[in-house]
């Protein structure tokens, strides 16, 4: 308990702690929508679209290690809303659909046009999304290997 | 000593084992249908292979095995040849398909799997981050 001062409002604005991003409104909002649209491909795929545009404009530095995975979560999507894969359990894919609507959220916790901060807040969720579903991932890079 | 050992750290290219390695990898870089034998043994020794010491490293040694299929399959040829050699180095010595690279000669030296490859990121992360990319957009 070193907290100098209560926790004010404006801790929104705070970076620091990751969790600030999981707790805010707008991952809220990413995990609902998740839930909703978890298997709808369209909506999959239109997903997939925007956060793949994204994806190719977005600085990478914040997202650190997490950024091979972030691409890999990209392709799973694609390869789940196709039906070409399908070994995901629900929950992994919840977690990696969330991660990706809050990706594309330009009005998240750190709105994503904040210079150099921006998008500190999603890699956070990232990389929270990428703890859950590390060995989901990893056995689908090796399917990607595998198969064709 | 402490030097020296660092200097070889610092870049495994001046190991005899990895030098040799990269100069059948030209040779592979050059050769597709070799290449694609190289791939499948590479793809079949990932499973045999722990994955801990790599870490988040290993994600790019996926990266890079689907960039070495997608190059001799002729979808995916935007890398520079230094780059596309220093893959495929990575990949035969870490993933050491037909076991090749003998397990243990004296003085030989050899560098650390997870050394090797965490040089060949370094090179060429770029290079495999704008492929990823590339995947993603592709049909």
């Amino acid at each position: 308990m070193t907290l100098k001062k209560p926790a004010p409002k404006r801790v929104e604005r705070k970076v620091s702690q990751p969790k600030a991003a999981l707790r805010s409104e707008a991952f809220a909002r990413a995990l609902a929508d998740a839930r909703t649209h978890v298997n709808d491909p369209e909506r999959l795929r239109a997903l997939f679209e925007e956060a793949g545009r994204k994806a190719a404009a977005v600085p990478k530095e914040p997202f650190e290690h997490s950024w091979p995975y972030v691409q890999a979560m990209l392709r799973l999507i694609r390869a789940y809303f196709r039906g070409e894969y399908r070994n995901v359990p629900q929950e992994g894919l919840l977690w990696i659909i969330t991660a990706m609507n809050y990706f594309v959220d330009p009005f998240d916790l750190i709105p994503d046009e904040v210079p150099f901060l921006g998008f500190v807040d999603d890699a956070a969720v990232m990389s929270f999304a990428l703890a859950r579903t590390r060995g989901t991932l990893d056995d689908f890079m090796a399917w990607e290997i595998s198969a064709f | 000593m402490k030097g020296k050992r660092k200097a070889l750290a610092k870049d495994p290219r001046r190991n005899r084992v990895f030098a040799a390695v990269l100069d059948r990898a030209k040779w592979f870089a050059k050769n597709p249908d070799a290449l694609r034998e190289l791939f499948h043994e590479a793809v079949r020794k990932t499973k045999s292979v722990p994955k801990a010491p790599f870490k988040d490293m290993w994600t790019y040694l996926q990266a890079m095995l689907r960039l070495t299929r997608a190059y001799y399959r002729g979808e995916y040829r935007n890398v520079r040849f230094a780059n596309l050699v220093l893959i495929i180095g990575a990949i035969i010595y870490v993933l050491d398909p037909w076991d090749l690279i003998p397990d243990w000669i004296p003085g030989l030296g050899f560098v650390d799997d997870a050394t090797v490859l965490a040089f060949a990121v370094q090179k060429t992360r770029e290079t495999l981050d704008d492929f990823a990319a590339w995947e993603t957009r592709a049909p």
